[in-house]
C-alpha cells in the first residue's frame, strides 16, 4: 500500500513537473506547480516528516505560490503566450537536467548512511534519533542547532533590511 | 554532542559585538541617516571586535556550539582581516557614497550584518554554518550591490548577481546534501574520517559532491570559469561596495575554502587537487590576459582580482599546511592592496573612474600619485611592497608541492598583468595633465589609504610580522 502511493506520488510529481514547464499559459504552469508541491508534501508525509509536509503545504503551496502569481500579474501575459516556449538555450538546460537525474541514480545505487547516522567522528546532524517530528525538530533547533538557527534569523534580518532599502521611494531631494 | 551552552557566547563575542551594533543603527536609522554617527559606529565596532577576538583567543583554541564552529588562530587571523576590511570600508564610504542617495545607516547595517556572516564563515567547521555565513554574505551583498537605485546599471548588476549567485549556492547546497547523503555527518572532521574510513574518496557520488561545493565556493570567490559576475557586479556597484566584495568576501571564501580543502575534503583527494590547480591556473591565465583590455577603473580592478584570487588558490594547491598559511599570507595582503587601490580611485572622483583621469597625476597631486604607484607596484608583485612577498609564498608552495608548470604561468602571467598595472603608472608620470587638479582627499579617506600603504610597506619589508601569525588550522 505504502508502496503504491509512493509510486503515485512521485510519478505525479514528475509529471506536474513537466506540464509545469511545458504549459503556454503561465496561469496553467502555476497550477502545475501547485500539484507539484502537494505531491512533494505527500512523499515528506510517506517518510514520516509531518512538520516538513506541513510547511511544504503552507509556505510552498500557499505563500510562495500566491508570491509568484503576483509576478505573473505583472507581466504580459498575451505576449508571454505568443512567445516561443522555449529559449535558445534550452539544450544546455536539457543536459543539466539529466546530469542531475544521472546524479539522483547514483546517489540510489550508493548505501547512504543517514538511518545509521552514528559514524565515526558524529557531527552536528549526526544525533537524530527520530527525524522529522515536531517536537524533535523544535529540541533540535534550539539546542544544537541555535547558532545556525540564529544565523538564519539574521539573514532574514538582513533580507528585511534589503527589501524595505531597495523597494522604498527616496525623497528627490536627496 | 552537547547543546549550546552560555559560555559559547563568549566565543562569539567579536559577532555578538558586531551583530549588536547592527541592531543599534537599525532601529536608530531614521534619526542619524544624514550624520556620520553610522561610520563612526562602524569603525568603532570593528576596532572592538578586533580586540574581542584577541581577548576570546587569549584562552587555547576550542570548539563552540557542539562542534559547530571553532576558535582558533586561523579564524581569528581573518576575523581580524574582516574587522579591518570592514573599518576601512566604512572610512572610504564616506566619500563613496557621497551624493549617491544610498540610506547611511542601512548601508552600514548591511556591511556588519555581512562581516558577521564572514566571521561566523571563517570560524566554520561544520556545513551548516558553513553555509549559513555563507549566504548571510551574499544576500547582504546583492542588497549592497543595488543600494544605489538611482543608478539603473546598479540594479542591473543586483539583479544579474543576484541570479547566477543563487544558483551556485543550489549547486553547493546539493553538494553538501550528497556528502551528507554519504557520510552521514555536517562536520568537517566527520567528514574526513569518514570519507577515509570507508574508502569513499574515488567514489564517483563524492567526487560530483566535491566539484558541486568546490563550483559554488568558487563562484563565491569568482575564480574562473565562475568569474562571469564579478566585472558587472564590481562596476555597477558603488566603488566602496566594490572594494568591500573585493577585500573581505574574497578573504572570506577564500577561508572557506581553506578549512574545506584542508580538514573536510583532505589533503590525499587527487581530484581536489586537480580542481585546485585548474581554479588557480584559468583564474590567473583569464584574469592577467582579460585586465590589459579594461580602461574602466572598476572592472579592472575587477578582473585583477580574478587573477589575484587565482593567486591565493595556488598556495592550497599543496594541500599541506604551509600552503595554506601562504594562502592567508596573500590574502592579508591583498584586502589591504586592493582597499588602498580603491580607495584612491574613489578619492579622485568621476576622474578616477576611467584610465585616462589618471593622465599628469604625479604634478598635481604627488602625494596621492605616489601611494597610487605603491598600491600599483603591489599588485604586480615587485619586491619591497607586501604583493611580492605574497606572490612568493604562494608560488614556492605550489613549487613545493611538484606544479612546476602551475608556478611558471603565474610568473608570465604577473608579468602580463604588469603592462596593465605600469601603464597607470606611465599614464600618472610622463603625461601633462589634461582635467583640473582633483579636490583635497578627505581625512577619513586619506587614513584608510595611508592604513592601507603602510601595511603593504610594512608587509614588504618585514613579512614575518604576518607570515609568523598565517598558520593553517
Amino acid at each position: 500500500m505504502q508502496e503504491a502511493t509512493f509510486y503515485y506520488l512521485a510519478a505525479a510529481s514528475v509529471a506536474s513537473a513537466f506540464f509545469a514547464v511545458t504549459r503556454r499559459n503561465p496561469v496553467h504552469s502555476m497550477l502545475w506547480v501547485l500539484a507539484l508541491f502537494l505531491h512533494v508534501a505527500g512523499i515528506f508525509l510517506i517518510l514520516g516528516a509531518e512538520f516538513l509536509a506541513a510547511v511544504q503545504v503552507i509556505v510552498y503551496a500557499g505563500a510562495i505560490l500566491i508570491f509568484y502569481l503576483f509576478v505573473l500579474m505583472l507581466l504580459d501575459l498575451p505576449g508571454e503566450e505568443a512567445r516561443p516556449r522555449f529559449g535558445v538555450h534550452w539544450p544546455f538546460a536539457v543536459v543539466a537536467g539529466l546530469s542531475l537525474g544521472a546524479l539522483a541514480w547514483l546517489a540510489q545505487m550508493e548505501p547512504l548512511v543517514i538511518e545509521k547516522a552514528a559514524v565515526a567522528g558524529g557531527g552536528a546532524a549526526a544525533d537524530t534519533p527520530e527525524l522529522g517530528s515536531l517536537e524533535n525538530l523544535g529540541t533540535q533547533l534550539f539546542g544544537p542547532f541555535a547558532l545556525p538557527f540564529e544565523m538564519a534569523s539574521l539573514l532574514l534580518l538582513a533580507a528585511i533590511i534589503g527589501a524595505v532599502v531597495l523597494a522604498k521611494k527616496r525623497a528627490p531631494a536627496s | 554532542m552537547n547543546g549550546a551552552t552560555v559560555a559559547d557566547l563568549g566565543l562569539v563575542l567579536p559577532e555578538l559585538i558586531l551583530t549588536g551594533m547592527a541592531l543599534v543603527l537599525i532601529l536608530v536609522a531614521r534619526r542619524i541617516q544624514s550624520t556620520s554617527v553610522p561610520v563612526v559606529a562602524t569603525v568603532l565596532a570593528a576596532a572592538a571586535a578586533v580586540a574581542a577576538s584577541w581577548w576570546v583567543l587569549s584562552k587555547e583554541p576550542q570548539s563552540a556550539f557542539g562542534g559547530l564552529i571553532t576558535v582558533d588562530g586561523y579564524a581569528q587571523f581573518f576575523k581580524v582581516l574582516v574587522a579591518a576590511a570592514l573599518a576601512l570600508v566604512a572610512l572610504l564610504s564616506v566619500k563613496g557614497l557621497e551624493g549617491s542617495g544610498a540610506p547611511r545607516s542601512e548601508y552600514h547595517v548591511l556591511l556588519l550584518l555581512a562581516s558577521v556572516g564572514m566571521m561566523l564563515t571563517v570560524s566554520a567547521v561544520d556545513m551548516v554554518t558553513f553555509y549559513l555565513g555563507l549566504e548571510l554574505i551574499t544576500l547582504c551583498s546583492y542588497i549592497l550591490v543595488g543600494i544605489t537605485v538611482d543608478r539603473p546599471s546598479s540594479n542591473e548588476a543586483a539583479i544579474k548577481y543576484f541570479l547566477l549567485a543563487s544558483f551556485a549556492s543550489a549547486l553547493m547546497l546539493f553538494g553538501i546534501s550528497i556528502t551528507y547523503g554519504l557520510t552521514g555527518t555536517t562536520s568537517f572532521s566527520g567528514v574526513a574520517a569518514s570519507i577515509a574510513e570507508r574508502g569513499l574518496a574515488d567514489d564517483p557520488l563524492q567526487l560530483a559532491a566535491l566539484a558541486l561545493i568546490a563550483a559554488g565556493l568558487a563562484f563565491k570567490i569568482g575564480a574562473v570559469p565562475f568569474h562571469s559576475w564579478v566585472p558587472d557586479a564590481y562596476q555597477g556597484a558603488s566603488t566602496p561596495v566594490a572594494a568591500f566584495l573585493a577585500s573581505g568576501s574574497k578573504a572570506a571564501g577564500l577561508a572557506a575554502l581553506g578549512r574545506v580543502v584542508v580538514i573536510a575534503f583532505g589533503p590525499d583527494s587527487p581530484a581536489l587537487s586537480i580542481i585546485l590547480v585548474g581554479l588557480a591556473a584559468l583564474s590567473v591565465a583569464v584574469g592577467s590576459v582579460l585586465v590589459l583590455a579594461q580602461t574602466d577603473m572598476k572592472r579592472l580592478l575587477a578582473y585583477s582580482s580574478i587573477a589575484h584570487v587565482g593567486y591565493a588558490v595556488m598556495g592550497l594547491t599543496a594541500g599541506t599546511d604551509a600552503g595554506a598559511s601562504a594562502t592567508m599570507t596573500y590574502a592579508f595582503f591583498y584586502v589591504f592592496m586592493t582597499l588602498g587601490a580603491f580607495g584612491v580611485v574613489i578619492g579622485l572622483g568621476a576622474r578616477g573612474a576611467t584610465l585616462d583621469g589618471y593622465q599628469g597625476l604625479a604634478s598635481q597631486r604627488p602625494g596621492v600619485a605616489g601611494v597610487m604607484l605603491l598600491f600599483l607596484l603591489a599588485l604586480t608583485g615587485i619586491p619591497l611592497t607586501s604583493g611580492f612577498v605574497a606572490k612568493f609564498v604562494v608560488i614556492s608552495s605550489a613549487v613545493g608541492a611538484g606544479y612546476v608548470v602551475l608556478a611558471v604561468l603565474a610568473v608570465v602571467c604577473s608579468v602580463v598583468s604588469a603592462f596593465v598595472y605600469m601603464r597607470i603608472a606611465v599614464l600618472m608620470y610622463m603625461r601633462e595633465p589634461e582635467s583640473p587638479t582633483p579636490a583635497r582627499f578627505p581625512v577619513t579617506l586619506s587614513v584608510a589609504i595611508a592604513i592601507a600603504a603602510i601595511v603593504t610597506l610594512v608587509g614588504g619589508v618585514l613579512p614575518r610580522l604576518i607570515t609568523d601569525w598565517a598558520v593553517a588550522p
